[in-house]
């Protein structure tokens, strides 16, 4: 049984560091994460439900664990933005954003911009492709508070976007 | 079919959150609303950009770190694996002191990312006279015993986010889940740069739970320490902190409290 879990997690890893990324803004940042969910998994897998899907149990794990960053930052005096918007920092290209506007890497900077609970829940519906109801169990928030930070950070992105394009 | 879609609306029906009748109703109005299917396709169009932003790694690229993690062996609430860590995962590297009150997924960590200092796991460092030239030239080796008295001193004196003479910065108080005052530290500059979490005991004395070596911290030959990233100490600390149940920062006047009160 716990075997078979940790082979089932093993095989989440990719989309548990793609979420990471999205949600820390650093590739880096984002595999200690999954390194840090991974280990406290496994050391609870009896509180595993069976028959719940293991891949939101996971999302959730590494959403606190990246929580407990923030946290940690925080009590040292850093603004985590600002980390996380350094890590996707381009040197001053950000002065030219007209001219990079659609490239992947102003799409995830401007994500990153975004607020964490926003990034957290546009991370899972729009990357993860995962449904309402899965991010609201796994964010531990309503549905109805899904759909409308969901809204918020969509309208964020657009505006920017318009702003680009104006 | 007078009413307008609401935004919400329109993003449910692209994430497919409608079950059928509902897709069906927004799509016959979408077909008479120019300013909510333009919207449709924007929302599609930036649904596909990030997705494109944020690939899916390959599941062959697995990290390290992440499979030794996997590999571990399951927890047993022993500290008997402190001596399989150092060949478990390059690159990642704390010593953890394992107190029965922590949950058994602190061993397996042990075994999977980390290398157990057995020194720290027997001690408690009982606050004394710093011994700074002692821990100067120890600190390279792992030297935490005489770290410990230098260490001990400043977390019981100073205010978070001084400087000791030795080179020890206490950065934040908390308490743990059972009430025990906690502090974070930082060692360095002239010393190893490590980062570590200890809590006061009762009697007087601090247990140290928790300490990392930070990027670019000496090896020594034994292997007891090897350096990790700044981050990888990050998260093992914030693991250690998740274990005991670590509470907010106090705020600065309940800390004075306790330094002016000798933590009572």
């Amino acid at each position: 049984m716990q075997d078979e879990l940790r082979t089932e997690i093993a095989a989440l890893v990719p989309r548990l560091r793609r979420f990471a990324r999205a949600l820390s803004g650093s590739a880096e940042l984002g595999d200690d994460i999954v390194q840090t969910a991974c280990v406290k998994a496994l050391s609870r897998l009896d509180q595993f439900a069976p028959g719940t899907r293991l891949d939101s149990w996971m999302f959730r794990i590494a959403r606190n664990a990246f929580l407990d960053h923030l946290r940690l930052s925080r009590s040292r005096g850093e603004r985590a933005a600002d980390d996380v918007l350094e890590a996707w920092s381009d040197g001053g290209l950000g002065a030219r954003r007209a001219e990079d506007s659609l490239t992947l890497a102003a799409v995830r900077r401007e994500m990153a911009a975004l607020p964490e609970d926003q990034r957290a829940v546009l991370a899972l519906v729009a990357i993860e492709g995962l449904s309402y109801r899965e991010v609201a169990e796994i964010t531990g928030v309503p549905i109805g508070t899904v759909m409308s930070r969901l809204a918020r950070a969509r309208r964020r992105l657009l505006q920017l976007s318009d702003e680009v394009s104006a | 079919m007078t009413r307008r879609l609401a935004d919400q609306e329109i993003a449910a029906h692209v994430d497919g959150e409608l079950d059928a009748a509902a897709d069906a109703d927004v799509r016959a109005r979408l077909a008479d609303d120019p300013a909510a299917r333009a919207l449709a396709g924007r929302l599609r169009e930036l649904n596909a950009r990030l997705a494109a932003a944020h690939p899916l790694p390959d599941a062959g690229e697995m990290p390290p770190a992440i499979a030794a993690a996997l590999a571990a062996p399951a927890p047993v609430g022993a500290a008997a694996t402190a001596g399989d860590g150092a060949d478990a995962a390059p690159g990642r590297v704390v010593a953890f002191r394992q107190a029965a009150r922590q949950p058994a997924w602190l061993p397996m960590a042990a075994a999977a990312s980390v290398a157990l200092l057995l020194g720290v796991a027997s001690g408690t460092f009982l606050a004394g006279p710093a011994d700074r030239a002692d821990q100067a030239a120890e600190s390279a080796a792992g030297g935490l015993a005489s770290a410990g008295t230098a260490l001990a001193a400043a977390l019981e004196t100073l205010p978070s986010g001084t400087l000791s003479a030795d080179a020890v910065r206490p950065v934040v108080t908390f308490r743990d889940a059972t009430g025990r005052p906690c502090r974070e530290f930082e060692t360095g500059p002239g010393v190893a740069p490590r980062v570590g979490i200890a809590c006061r005991e009762p009697r007087g004395g601090w247990e140290v739970l928790a300490i990392a070596a930070m990027a670019d911290a000496a090896v020594p030959a034994d292997g007891a320490f090897r350096p990790a990233s700044g981050a990888g100490a990050d998260m093992a600390i914030e693991a250690t902190l998740d274990a005991i149940g670590a509470g907010d920062p106090l705020a600065p006047e309940e800390e004075a409290r306790l330094l002016a009160s000798g933590w009572r």
